[in-house]
């Protein structure tokens, strides 16, 4: 009995002998195949061969594949993952259930007939043993990827949040110093308060918003393989800008001053272009103010010419507006002079786009309208002069009404300019009795003539008003005032 | 001397000038721009996001009545408009008294009492009939008849006062809807006419109808009875009427000055057969002030163009009733 007892202790060791290197040898085979699976797996969806369509790299609307670790990834790293735990899952399942590991032994012949082995005891034991090791060492590997899946999509998911947020960040930060210096981006053509513009890559393509973002934070690269800047600090700024809306050029300087639009507003023939060119001209000749566009650059050369050969520009066309922009110090200014006809017709102005845009307004009067000037005015001047036929306070009125209308603040400023001050006689003329508070001295002049409405409701609309009296003859015998004197007034409070 | 009073305007939501439709501001339609093209819609004002129409642009500076489809400004919408109904028999002056005291504020004849009080026209069709006005009064007073067009006006009396919108329905009776509405009236008549009530039993009834009201209840809103043509009667008023006295030149309503005025309009009015007005007013309207003017002017003759007189008292006293002007009493005080 006692024998019997000592010979199972021995077979029991025996088998424990012989049992441990095989669970040993089992559980390092499956963990070296579950790896190499693993790996082959993995290689397989990193190479360079690979399908990339479920990185949905070029889902943007914009000319630029997403950077890869703004999110791509993260859907790299789970494509991978699913991918290596499928091939676990298979080798696994299929060593346990038909490998050597459960009947393999018994399909050898020998093994399967051998007396030993069919006589043995130990023969199941070191089965189950084998089996228990296959297991162990899948449970391994399974438990060194979910691991290593794991903690490669935190660090994954902090890289792309770290991203997303350093781009987050840079937009902000861009955003902000745009608003603090009151830079904004208004279209001159169509009038349309953008976002942003449109920068035009020099092949030719358009990227709608070249902010930091998915597509990059600092830099992007375009489809032809140019690196775009995405901060203007970082020289987006040297990019053509383009209008989202109506795919016009805007200037060059969009994004790198503060816009003020000024409408220059006043009925047919009160003079609205000939103030604003010599208003312009004074400004360049000063130094003060440069054509930001190619476009503004013709039209002034082509009114300038007219003006040198004695000759007035033709009417302005019956139109919206498109803007005389200028680089003034360090404003984009947008002047637009809009036709008579459209601010004296209540559907035009009220479709007038422009006037939604102003910071300041410029009211053109032309003097020889008033009827108590024109009493006294000499009749070869009344004869030889394109007078406005509109009184001025219906101007006013139609303006201040579509102001209103319009969503945005009304603005502070306006400068009421009386033209064609070299029509006036001396004896009527404001500045004949040389004042010493000139603005006073035209208020008081047009309540004297009658206009005492106009004085009063543009006191009432506008905070802060300026009355001048300009012509645009270099020359006159009369006084005036600078005719770039109620832009800069506009601009910056003062008129030098 | 009382210092001068102040009514805070009630809330309510303004009736439509034109349809007399009650909306709210935000119920208004706005419509796309041009630059919409075909897709251009009409949508509420609290659908416009930033200010912009559905398509992102900016919209038609202008909002209209979803009922009636006409533009109403903004700053009536906004606001809180008073409704003036100016009534009197055909010829009466009416039309030549609004067209007067209009372009007597607006052109700043006032600045003496009120310095800085200015009149903007509101509206594509008020300005129009203001220009068509404007050149009849300036240049000779013609009999025309009067659209049913209402004139818009916003009135600041003080620089950077808040303005007072005003809608002036101007018709020879006064429609119902237009007298459900009115925050105040005026009966124009006419000197030496036909004696009677001037129709102020027509005018009571047709207001009591438009309201609700009782037909023995007295009416509360304000009526301002205008003796027009004043200067066809010049030769008849004694040196010493207060109806030649000098205007006071005060900041505000002079209430001492209204009531002489009154009382001496009233006695030329029984005076000439029109005693049943009077007593038809004082019966109807518990408050009511008589007047007299001419937008024709004064008694210099010979001048080029009308100099109204008076023809600003009974809008200054509607001013008051509403809340909108100082009324002063007894001592005068000029404006500084």
């Amino acid at each position: 009995m006692i024998a019997q007892l000592f010979l199972f202790l021995l077979l029991g060791a025996v088998v424990l002998v012989v049992s441990g290197p095989v669970l040993a040898a089992a559980v390092a085979l499956s963990l070296t195949l579950a790896l190499v699976a693993v790996t082959r797996e993995a290689l397989d969806c990193l190479a360079d061969r690979a399908s990339t369509e479920h990185l949905a790299l070029d889902t943007l609307p914009d000319p630029a594949d997403r950077r890869y670790l703004s999110g791509p990834a993260l859907r790299d790293h789970r494509r991978l993952g699913v991918a290596c735990f499928v091939a676990l899952h298979q080798r696994m399942s299929t060593q346990l259930d038909e490998s050597f590991a459960g009947n393999g032994l018994r399909r050898v012949r020998p093994i399967r007939e051998s007396q030993v082995i069919t006589r043995s005891p130990a023969v199941p034991f070191l089965a189950i043993a084998a089996r228990t090791g296959f297991a162990m060492g899948y449970t391994i590997a399974l438990v060194l990827l979910a691991t290593t899946w794991s903690v490669q999509l935190v660090f994954l998911t902090a890289v792309a949040v770290g991203f997303r947020l350093l781009a987050g960040a840079l937009w902000l930060f861009e955003s902000f110093s745009l608003a603090l210096r009151g830079i904004t981006t208004e279209c001159p053509r169509c009038h349309a308060r953008l976002a942003r513009p449109v920068f035009v890559c020099p092949c030719g393509r358009e990227h709608h918003a070249l902010i930091p973002g998915a597509q990059g934070a600092f830099l992007r690269t375009c489809r032809c393989g140019r690196r775009l800047p995405t901060l203007l600090i970082a020289g987006k700024s040297g990019l053509s800008p383009r209008c989202g809306r109506c795919d016009a050029s805007l200037p060059s300087a969009t994004q790198t001053m503060p816009t003020r639009h000024v409408p220059v507003v006043g009925g047919t023939g009160a003079g609205k272009s000939v103030f604003l060119h010599t208003a312009v001209a004074r400004m360049r000749s000063d130094h003060d103010a440069v054509p930001a566009d190619p476009f503004t650059e013709g039209r002034l050369a082509e009114t300038g010419a007219l003006l040198a050969d004695g000759r007035f520009p033709p009417r302005t066309p019956v139109s919206q507006p498109v803007s005389h922009t200028l680089q003034v110090r360090n404003r984009l200014l947008h002047l637009y002079d809009a036709a008579g006809e459209i601010v004296q017709d209540a559907d035009r102005i009220a479709d007038s786009a422009f006037l939604a845009l102003s910071d300041g307004v410029v009211l053109v009067v032309d003097p020889l309208a008033l009827p108590a000037v024109r009493a006294r005015a000499d009749p070869d001047v009344l004869a030889g002069t394109r007078s406005s036929g509109i009184d001025p306070k219906t101007v006013l009125d139609l303006l201040t009404e579509t102001l209103t209308e319009h969503h945005t603040a009304t603005p502070r400023r306006i400068a009421v300019v009386v033209t064609k001050g070299d029509t006036l006689p001396y004896s009527i003329h404001p500045y004949a009795n040389r004042p010493p508070d000139r603005p006073a001295a035209v208020r008081a002049w047009l309540i004297t003539h009658g206009h005492a409405d106009l004085v009063h409701s543009a006191e009432h609309h506008f905070s802060h008003v300026h009355y001048f009296v300009v012509t645009y003859l270099s020359t006159s015998t009369n006084s005036h005032d600078d005719p770039a004197a109620p832009i800069h007034w506009l601009l910056t409070g003062t008129t030098r | 001397m009382r210092a001068p009073t102040w009514n805070v305007p009630t809330r309510r939501v303004p009736a439509c000038p034109y349809c007399h439709t009650r909306t709210p501001a935000k119920a208004y339609l706005r419509q796309c721009a041009s630059r919409c093209g075909e897709t251009a819609i009409e949508f509420p004002v609290s659908a416009a996001r930033k200010g912009e129409c559905p398509h992102g642009r900016a919209p038609m500076a202008r909002r209209v009545c979803p009922a009636c489809g006409q533009a109403v400004p903004r700053e009536y919408v906004e606001g809180h408009p008073k409704v003036v109904v100016v009534v009197g028999a055909e010829g009466s002056g009416k039309s030549t008294w609004l067209a007067s005291v209009i372009r007597r504020v607006a052109k700043g004849h006032l600045d003496d009492r009120f310095p800085g009080m200015s009149l903007d026209v509101l509206g594509e069709k008020s300005r129009l009939r203001h220009e068509r006005d404007r050149v009849l009064v300036a240049e000779t007073v013609l009999h025309r008849t009067t659209g049913p067009e209402p004139l818009l006006v916003s009135l600041r009396v003080r620089p950077r006062a808040r303005a007072v919108v005003i809608a002036f329905h101007d018709s020879a009776d006064g429609t119902a809807e237009s007298l459900a509405h009115a925050d105040g009236l005026v009966l124009a008549v006419e000197p030496r006419t036909m004696p009677g009530d001037a129709g102020i039993a027509r005018l009571a009834d047709a207001v009591r109808a438009a309201r609700g009201l009782r037909p023995d209840h007295r009416i509360s809103l304000p009526l301002a009875v205008v003796l027009t043509k004043l200067d066809t009667v010049w030769d008849m008023l004694d040196p010493g009427s207060p109806l030649l006295r000098t205007v006071p030149r005060t900041a505000g309503y002079a209430v001492s000055d209204g009531v002489d005025v009154h009382h001496e309009t009233a006695a030329w009015l029984g005076r000439w057969g029109k005693a049943d007005l009077i007593r038809g007013a004082h019966t109807a309207f518990r408050r009511h002030r008589c007047f007299a003017a001419t937008a024709l002017g004064d008694r210099a003759d010979g001048r080029r163009e009308p100099v109204p007189y008076r023809v600003e008292d009974p809008l200054l006293w509607l001013l008051a009733e509403f809340g909108a002007l100082p009324t002063f009493r007894g001592a005068e005080r000029t404006s500084s």
